[in-house]
């Protein structure tokens, strides 16, 4: 590759990425940004960690922080700062593993959904709705506090909090989908593969889902961030992941009882990384929802030729 | 007046319930376990568990376990929590007024500050005020979200409490020291008030300032999005245009805005009730606050099952009701749903 073509190469990449960000906004691309850096965290954390992450230290309780520990260490002395870089690896995994289930069960009852709800097929048609019904019940449970109760009902731990919480999340993803489909199965290509001889599964599947599948993006974002705050709840009030595993809610607990005391930095910065990593997973959707919207130019063709 | 849907929408709330009543029901028997020893606890005599056995029909079909269990609920009966020892009912009784006390004080403060919050920074103009409001406020509708709820709570108390001592600090919502107001309804203020307790009403006043500011702050930010979405557009929507083109007074038109971006606002708020009932389980533990949502905590943490029971069933039951609620306001409020009948 001579000097000019690399020269246009790289032109056309900085193009591409000016591109994307001109659809951004400033805290968009922070939030993208930030996203990726937790979730790089969450492989790699640990070996930033200066630290042992478990290891009580008594002789080093509550200092504040220092240059040495520079977010301070907390009430077993261990450094809370090495319990940050770690804390990723447990909450994002739950929340990211949780998510991918409620997807994984919720998008295909979607698609089957949508596309049997109120067709010729009686059965199937009423099996959508009854499916839709039972959404409507799990939804009419206060989100936290159905999770809280799946948790006691199971033992509290790290695999029964990605059970709970990716089973509120199914119905989300369910009605997404849902309502998406209702609108495709009207397109003509749904009824173009249907004439080629696919069955009603295989419109579904091959044809209809990844069509349906840009809002889904766009939410499995912000559902992870709503899962990270559920998790860090659940653990706060001792319902979740228990200590000394290093995870958010359970730090800020910990830190709860010595914030009266004056001694704030064992609550103060796991919870200001836990806003952040809420904040950039949510905000992300957004991005994304920007990113995947197709350009207006297009939208109008095909206004045109419809 | 079409009351047809009114009726028909607090009937839809019969087989909810039977649902909710069906889950209920249930938790006790997934576990692996018998379930009379679940419910009595494991420090409970044999003798009074093969009493309990026999009062829940455990030899029986489940549907006919069921109805007992209806029997029960429907008197109020909950069973008896063995970390307290009393009966559920009593516990309830004492906590459940103060849960709703602040439930109620948080949704009170969402709608008299979001609400107008939303619509003073829709609107199109504005001095200097409006402006600095407008930016103060798309500022809080982004990050408010995403703060836990549990945390600005901690947070709140070493500021106000710990370093500059304006607030009391997380003891619940009487001090020590100071007496409760006789039990009328079981709700501090409204007791105070009625019995004209002033130095508890204040004591009560100052206790809430905090978790109510928390529980506020973080689930308002939804309702300020909508409002501020919602009036956006309709100020600037042809109706509001031909409005101001007729010169009416600016009020009027503000309101005809108003009246139109409502329903979605009303529908946000009923919803965010139900969470405010989650998040209360929060706040309550970090305040110290004896409600049910920290009852519920340390049932769940100690496996008390009565009383989760009653709480998973208290929760869904006022859910269910805020939607109703809602939907109701803005069956009133909204003319189109009056002659449709729906909301679409």
């Amino acid at each position: 590759m001579n000097k000019n073509q690399f020269k246009l190469k790289m032109g056309v990449y900085r193009v591409a990425i000016n591109r994307i960000l001109r659809k951004l906004k400033t805290t968009e691309i922070i939030a993208l940004s930030s996203t990726i850096i937790i979730v790089l965290l969450a492989v790699t954390g640990p070996f930033f960690a200066p630290y042992s992450a478990v290891k009580a230290n008594p002789s080093q309780r509550l200092i504040p922080p220092n240059s040495e520990y520079i977010f301070g260490t907390d009430e077993n002395g261990i450094d809370i700062f090495s319990r940050v870089l770690h804390a990723p690896k447990i909450d994002v995994y739950i929340a990211v593993t949780a998510t991918f289930w409620s997807v994984l069960v919720g998008a295909p009852i979607g698609v089957l959904v949508g596309f049997f709800e109120g067709g010729r097929h009686r059965l199937k048609s009423f099996l959508a709705s009854l499916i839709l019904r039972l959404c409507d019940i799990i939804q009419s449970f206060p989100v936290f506090v159905f999770a809280l109760t799946l948790v006691a009902i199971s033992k509290p731990s790290a695999t029964n909090i990605i059970y709970a919480v990716a089973f509120i999340n199914i119905p989300v993803f369910v009605r997404l989908v849902r309502g998406e489909v209702i609108s495709l199965r009207e397109r003509p290509y749904a009824d173009a593969a249907k004439i080629i001889g696919n069955s009603d599964l295989g419109i579904c599947f091959k044809h209809i889902l990844i069509n349906a599948l840009s809002p889904v993006i766009v939410q499995i974002s912000v559902v992870i961030g709503f899962s990270v705050l559920i998790t860090a709840g659940l653990s706060f009030v001792g319902a979740g992941v228990q200590p000394p595993t290093p995870e958010l809610g359970a730090m800020i607990s910990g830190g709860a009882k010595y914030m009266i005391l004056g001694q704030w930095w064992p609550s103060f910065f796991p919870g200001v990384f836990l806003c952040i990593t809420v904040f950039s997973f949510a905000t992300t959707g957004e991005a994304l929802k920007h990113l995947l919207e197709p350009p207006t130019v297009i939208s109008e063709q095909e206004n045109l030729s419809l | 007046m079409n009351l047809r849907y009114l009726v028909s929408r607090v009937l839809s709330l019969i087989p909810m319930l039977l649902v909710i009543l069906i889950v209920t029901f249930s938790i006790i028997r997934v576990l692996p376990g018998d379930p009379a020893r679940l419910q009595m606890g494991p420090l409970a005599p044999e003798a009074g568990v093969q009493k309990l056995r026999e009062e829940m029909k455990l030899d029986r079909p489940l549907p006919e376990q069921f109805i007992e269990y209806v029997k029960h609920v429907l008197k109020g009966d909950f069973g008896r929590s063995w970390v307290t020892q009393n009966t559920v009912k009593q516990d309830l009784k004492r906590k459940l007024p103060v849960t709703l006390e602040l439930v109620l004080l948080g949704v009170f403060t969402m709608v008299i500050v979001f609400i107008p919050l939303g619509c003073i920074t829709a609107s199109k103009k504005g001095g200097l005020v409006t402006r600095t409001l407008k930016k103060i406020a798309s500022i809080y509708g982004l990050l408010a979200g995403s703060f836990p709820d549990f945390w600005l709570g901690l947070m709140l108390i070493f500021v106000f409490f710990t370093k500059l001592k304006w607030l009391p600090g997380p003891e619940g919502i009487l001090g020590i020291l100071t007496t409760p107001p006789s039990h009328i309804t079981g709700m501090y203020l409204f007791d105070s008030i009625v019995t004209r307790n002033f130095t508890t009403l204040k004591e009560a006043l100052l206790h809430y300032i905090l978790p109510v500011f928390t529980l506020s702050f973080v689930y308002g930010a939804i309702i300020y999005k909508y409002t501020w979405s919602g009036m956006s557009k309709a100020l600037r929507d042809d109706y509001t245009l031909y409005a101001e083109a007729l010169g009416l007074p600016k009020w009027k038109v503000f309101f005809y805005a108003f009246r139109n971006a409502l329903p979605p606002v009303v529908i946000m708020t009923a919803n965010q009730i139900s969470y405010l009932l989650g998040g209360a389980v929060l706040i309550e533990s970090v305040f110290n606050i004896d409600g049910i949502g920290q009852y519920a905590v340390q049932s769940i943490v100690s496996s008390d099952y009565p009383p989760i029971q009653a709480f998973v069933l208290i929760a869904a039951t006022f859910t269910m009701l805020s939607y109703l609620l809602g939907d109701i306001i803005n069956f009133l409020a909204d003319p189109r749903i009056r002659i449709r009948g729906r909301n679409e």
